[in-house]
């Protein structure tokens, strides 16, 4: 019989033994990505079951104020199939709340750069003409996983007509019919060595092309439209995408100058203008990065709105600040200069190899351990470096007016040459007169610092009062090399909408906590010098180094570019040097010491026989920053380098119980320690509960969601990335796009934390309407200098005004019940080469300059989540440094929320070793698909089994105070349950086998057929 | 060469076409996914293994076509020939 041919079942034996194989195999592989398919399938592990209903209990303990309503205006309630009661969400309710805060963001965010004879606002009849790509092909946000794709009805054309504009038809339809190849549609991968990496074009449509359409030459109608002509420029910046690159499409080869196209065009324009043909040039900026100014500042151009990367409310925002429907109010975060290079962290900024590393672990696609960048410039980032270096051009000597770091000047070193717009600048259509500055110490450690503000100008509008403070630079310093700042920003605040011939009195409050300093080469800690404190409020970070170099007696014949005003700087004056004050955190009472010895070159004993000099205002020459080289050749550093080494067992640690139920009250549900504090002894016994495999889900369970745990009735929760809108989780129903929010850097340029809150919680509420408790952000890290690829989603040059912000929209999310995963902690501050690339700081720098944001948003706002960053800080992976996670974060910060690390794609991070090194260091949970036996090769660490218990601790923590409790009750319970998928792939396997064994059947009938076919 | 089993090596060639395809699909799916979690995009020969199983892909599936061919022939033969 034909059927017994051996050759074919033995073949087919083969291959379904292959294929039931691989579905063993990837049934294996799927049990580590639970979490990230049931996200991708909608699906669930775990089933609430409710066994009895309180009638009168309400657990939906985080609300939406967006929700259905009666005709009395009272939220309508219903009650699911299992008796808990919840409000009804009202998306579109919520979206027009989005939207209108974003409006307002937009509004008090942009920052007029300069408005000469009033080229703006505009007036509503104007007859305009609409230039620059950008104008069809908005950038509402930067790239990366924190891109928002949005879709709008409207255009920016049809915003500027709706306010009452005549704009261009036949130019704009000249961009339309130019448009294809053009603008932000055509970024490029890069060509770069680095496959992760992205570089941008802008695409912009030069004149020839605009006037060599279908259309014909539009001049003419350009003429007829002839008020205004509206130039808007956009430039990009993403995950894995810095701005640093060369580019020959822009002049100077920078990316944040113009494009040569751009640059045609405002030329155009500006001969147009010369001619007549036009009265006014008014360029709009769409780019969150300061822009190159040196080109753009010789086209004549009349005025000049930066509107930051507004998100879906762009058009109306900016639309209206441009009819003087509303008044800009925003300040800068950043300062704009000439040269982007002139700031000295591009020294060191991009890529950077150890010229010698053998015995470091070679490089893969998402581990970059041969790189590394060294932050060189110390403290002098974004002002503090320009503004210091003025102070001393004016005092004298140091060499501040040396050549190096001349880049748009020439000979010396001049601060007008090198800065157009500094930190704290903001533009308005009117004007303000301050008056009555006063500073009072107010009990304890506070000084309330008031500046009477009249709008002196025609229209209503708002002010900031920023206050600033000098420190004394003293020989102490000089010796142990501390670095002090001409101006920090230590408060601020934004007046009320004034009329014109309003005044308002404004009290800004300053702690005496930002007095101190960070020593790290003398006494390890920080301390307060004796010497004069100069607080002074300014406009912006110059004016205020102005009025303290007067307040000196230094006046324009000293060099200095305006008089400041001496009566607007209190002088404290700090009789003797106190090293204890601040040796102990304020917030958690332990002693605070060095920990960022080993990412300082000159302090971590594997790199001393390499020292650099930091950038000093000592001698602003001879110290400037180059290009730093290093080798990763000593003993010490390679062992570092490494991915970990086996944890050793604490003496004293024991193993936990697991699934052991220890409460007098019997078996605990995560519920029912709703209002225990985190260190109360009741959460043992919750911890107790925890099986084995529960904690390590919990640790491990973390792409786009978070386990919960049956033991517990932990519910787990969902999280997507962010952080200017939660991407990838649809269109919530009745809506026809998603939401993002306008970019971080113009948030923080509003100076209203108050509207931060606002926006903290609008986005909230988008978050848990599409069912989702965890969002990937914000934003946190340093804009060490303009090119880093995420400037749009980090908010400042500044810590303190990037704490505020911080804080604030921490808080308004957390009304809400979401989880920030604020990100990148810590010294992300460039995007090429951070996986797994080294960071090299002083631990000054580090302190005062890059955690200080995050330090503000945890100890003020009291934050409930961070996202570890994919880099090194030193040789040890951030996820994994104890000095950061656990010394100053726990221990110094006070900080009891969870850690998550970043995409789980990095083997510096997912190495077994690593992970075990890590979560001692204080590292919670890894976004990854989730492994119930990750650490089975540490069952008996009690070390490492401890560490897991804590993180386990932190993670359960934050779900009980968030969004993914609501409707839970300490009768709810959680039960595991096998999602259909994963049946189905069981289903493949025993088919399979069947199929298997059948082949195996029907073989061995064959072979017998055939052994008795021979013989017979 | 009418000796040799082609039916044998006409099915050792479909199923190394086979698994080498799924291979081919997974591993794309996988790094692309991978990938995904920084907003990046991967191809079909980004990787050396991809790029491998692409070329056994494509050798074996024109090793299967001619083993076919060749039994078919052969049998053809040997039809003829009985």
């Amino acid at each position: 019989m034909k059927i017994f041919k051996r050759s074919v079942w033995v073949m087919l034996i083969i291959f379904f033994s292959l294929l039931f194989a691989i579905a063993v195999v990837g049934q294996m592989i799927t049990a580590s990505y639970v979490g990230w398919i049931n996200q991708f399938f909608g699906t669930s592990s775990y089933k609430t079951v409710v066994e009895e209903v309180d009638p009168n209990a309400d657990t939906e303990y985080y609300k939406s104020s967006a929700v259905l309503k009666d005709a009395d205006g009272n939220p309508i309630v219903t009650t699911d199939a299992d008796g808990t009661r919840h409000q009804i969400y009202d998306n579109l309710a919520m979206r027009s709340n989005s939207m209108e805060v974003s409006e307002r963001v937009i509004e008090e965010g942009s920052v007029l750069l300069w408005n000469n004879d009033h080229a703006l606002p505009l007036n509503k009849t104007d007859k305009v003409s609409l230039f620059g790509i950008t104008s069809l092909r908005w950038l509402f946000s930067g790239d990366g996983s924190g891109h928002v794709e949005i879709a709008l009805r409207d255009t920016f054309r049809d915003a500027l007509v709706d306010r009452g504009l005549t704009v261009n038809a036949k130019l704009y339809s000249a961009y339309r019919l130019a448009q294809q190849g053009h603008g932000r549609a055509t970024q490029q991968m890069s060509t770069h060595t680095n496959r992760n990496y992205v570089e941008f074009k802008v695409g912009e449509v030069g004149w020839n092309a605009l006037m060599s359409t279908s259309q014909g030459d539009v001049t003419s109608s350009i003429a007829s439209h002839g008020d205004a002509a509206i130039m808007v420029i956009a430039r990009n910046g993403s995950e894995d995408g810095d701005t640093a690159f060369k580019t020959p499409e822009c002049l100077d080869e920078c990316y944040l100058d113009l494009s040569k196209e751009e640059a045609d065009v405002l030329g155009h324009l500006k001969q147009l203008k010369e001619q007549k043909t036009i009265k006014k040039i008014i360029l709009v900026i769409d780019s969150a990065a300061a822009m190159q100014i040196k080109n753009i500042a010789t086209y004549d151009i009349d005025a000049c709105l930066w509107v930051g990367m507004g998100g879906n409310a762009s058009f109306n925002g900016t639309t209206d600040l441009l009819v003087g429907n509303a008044n800009p109010s925003g300040h800068l975060t950043d300062t704009w200069v000439y040269d982007a290079d002139s700031a000295p962290a591009t020294e060191n900024f991009g890529d950077y190899q150890y010229t010698q590393y053998t015995g470091v672990p070679g490089d893969v696609q998402y581990t970059n351990n041969t790189k590394y960048v060294v932050y060189q410039e110390g403290i002098y980032v974004g002002y503090r470096y320009y503004e210091t270096r003025y102070e001393d051009t004016v005092l004298g000597g140091r060499n501040a007016n040396g050549t190096k770091g001349v880049k748009a000047g020439t000979g010396n070193w001049s601060y007008p040459a090198e800065v157009y717009r500094t930190f704290g600048y903001g533009g308005s259509y009117t004007d303000f007169e301050w008056s009555g500055f006063s500073v009072k110490n107010v009990g304890g450690d506070i000084y309330d610092v008031s500046v009477t503000v009249k709008n002196t100008g025609s229209v209503a509008g708002k002010d900031v009062v920023e206050v600033f403070l000098q420190k004394p630079y003293t020989e102490y310093d000089k010796a142990n090399g501390i670095e002090k700042a001409s101006v920090e920003l230590v408060g601020f605040q934004k007046t009320k909408e004034l009329a014109p011939g309003e005044s308002q009195t404004v009290t800004v409050k300053v702690s005496e906590y930002e007095f101190k300093t960070y020593d790290a080469n003398g006494k390890g800690t920080y301390i307060l010098e004796k010497g004069d404190y100069y607080l002074t409020a300014g406009t912006d970070a110059h004016n205020a180094v102005n009025n303290i170099l007067a307040r000196k007696g230094f006046t324009k014949s000293n060099g200095m570019d305006e008089d400041g005003n001496a009566g607007f700087v209190y002088t404290k004056t700090v009789a003797k040097d106190d090293y204890e004050k601040y040796a102990v955190s304020p917030f958690t009472g332990k002693a605070v010491v060095n920990q960022f010895d080993n990412a300082d070159v000159n302090r971590y004993e594997g790199t001393q026989n390499q020292m650099i000099t930091y950038l000093s205002r000592s001698d602003w020459n001879a110290t400037y920053p180059s290009a730093v080289t290093l080798t990763c050749t000593d003993t010490r550093m390679l062992y570092d380098m490494q991915y970990g080494h086996d944890p050793v067992a604490k003496e004293g640690d024991t193993i936990p119980l697991y699934g052991t139920v220890t409460s007098e009250f019997g078996k605990l549900t995560l519920a029912a320690l709703m209002e225990f504090e985190y260190d109360d002894p009741i959460w043992e016994d919750l911890l107790n509960q925890l099986t084995w495999e529960e904690s390590n889900l919990l640790v491990t369970l973390g792409s786009s969601a978070i386990a919960g745990a049956e033991s517990v009735a932990a519910p787990g929760f969902r999280s997507m990335d962010g952080p200017c809108g939660i991407r990838g989780a649809g269109v919530p129903s009745g809506l026809d796009t998603m939401m993002a929010f306008p970019c971080n850097s113009l948030l923080a340029s509003t100076y209203n934390v108050e509207l931060c809150e606002e926006i903290g919680n609008a986005f909230g509420m988008e978050i848990m309407h599409v069912g989702f408790t965890g969002i990937y952000g914000t934003g946190v890290d340093t804009h060490r200098c303009a090119y880093s690829g995420r400037t749009w989603e980090y908010f400042s040059e500044d810590g303190f005004l990037a704490g505020k912000m911080y804080s604030a929209e921490s808080q308004g999310l957390m009304n809400r019940g979401i989880v920030l995963f604020s990100k990148h902690f810590a010294l992300n501050d460039q995007e090429e080469n951070r996986y797994g690339g080294c960071v090299w700081a002083n631990e000054q720098s580090i302190r005062e300059i890059y955690l200080k944001a995050f330090e503000a948003g945890i100890t003020e706002g009291h934050t409930n989540g961070l996202m570890s960053s994919f880099n090194r800080i030193g040789c040890t992976w951030a996820g994994a440094h104890a000095g950061l996670l656990t010394e100053v974060l726990r221990n110094e910060w006070g900080f009891i929320g969870l850690v998550e690390t970043d995409a789980g794609v990095g083997s510096h991070m997912l190495d077994g070793v690593a992970m075990a090194n890590a979560v001692i260091a204080g590292q919670d949970n890894w976004m990854t698909g989730g492994n119930a036996h990750q650490f089975d090769a540490y069952k008996n660490n009690p070390t490492v089994c401890q560490a897991i218990r804590t993180a386990c601790h932190r993670i359960l923590y934050s779900q009980l105070h968030s969004n993914a409790m609501n409707g839970f009750s300490v009768n709810t319970h959680v039960v595991a349950v096998t999602p259909w998928w994963q049946m189905a792939i069981y289903g493949i396997e025993i088919g399979l086998g069947v199929v298997v064994a059948s082949c195996f059947g029907m073989a061995v009938a064959s072979f017998i057929i055939a052994a008795k076919k021979r013989r017979g | 060469m009418w000796k040799v089993p082609w039916g044998i090596i006409a099915g050792i060639c479909a199923m190394v076409v086979f698994f080498a395809t799924v291979g081919v699909i997974a591993a794309f799916v996988v790094l692309n996914s991978i990938a995904g979690q920084t907003n990046t995009s991967t191809t079909l020969f980004g990787e050396w293994y991809q790029t491998a199983l692409f070329i056994g892909d494509v050798l074996f599936l024109l090793g299967l076509i001619a083993s076919t061919v060749l039994w078919f022939v052969k049998r053809k033969k040997l039809k003829e020939e009985t």
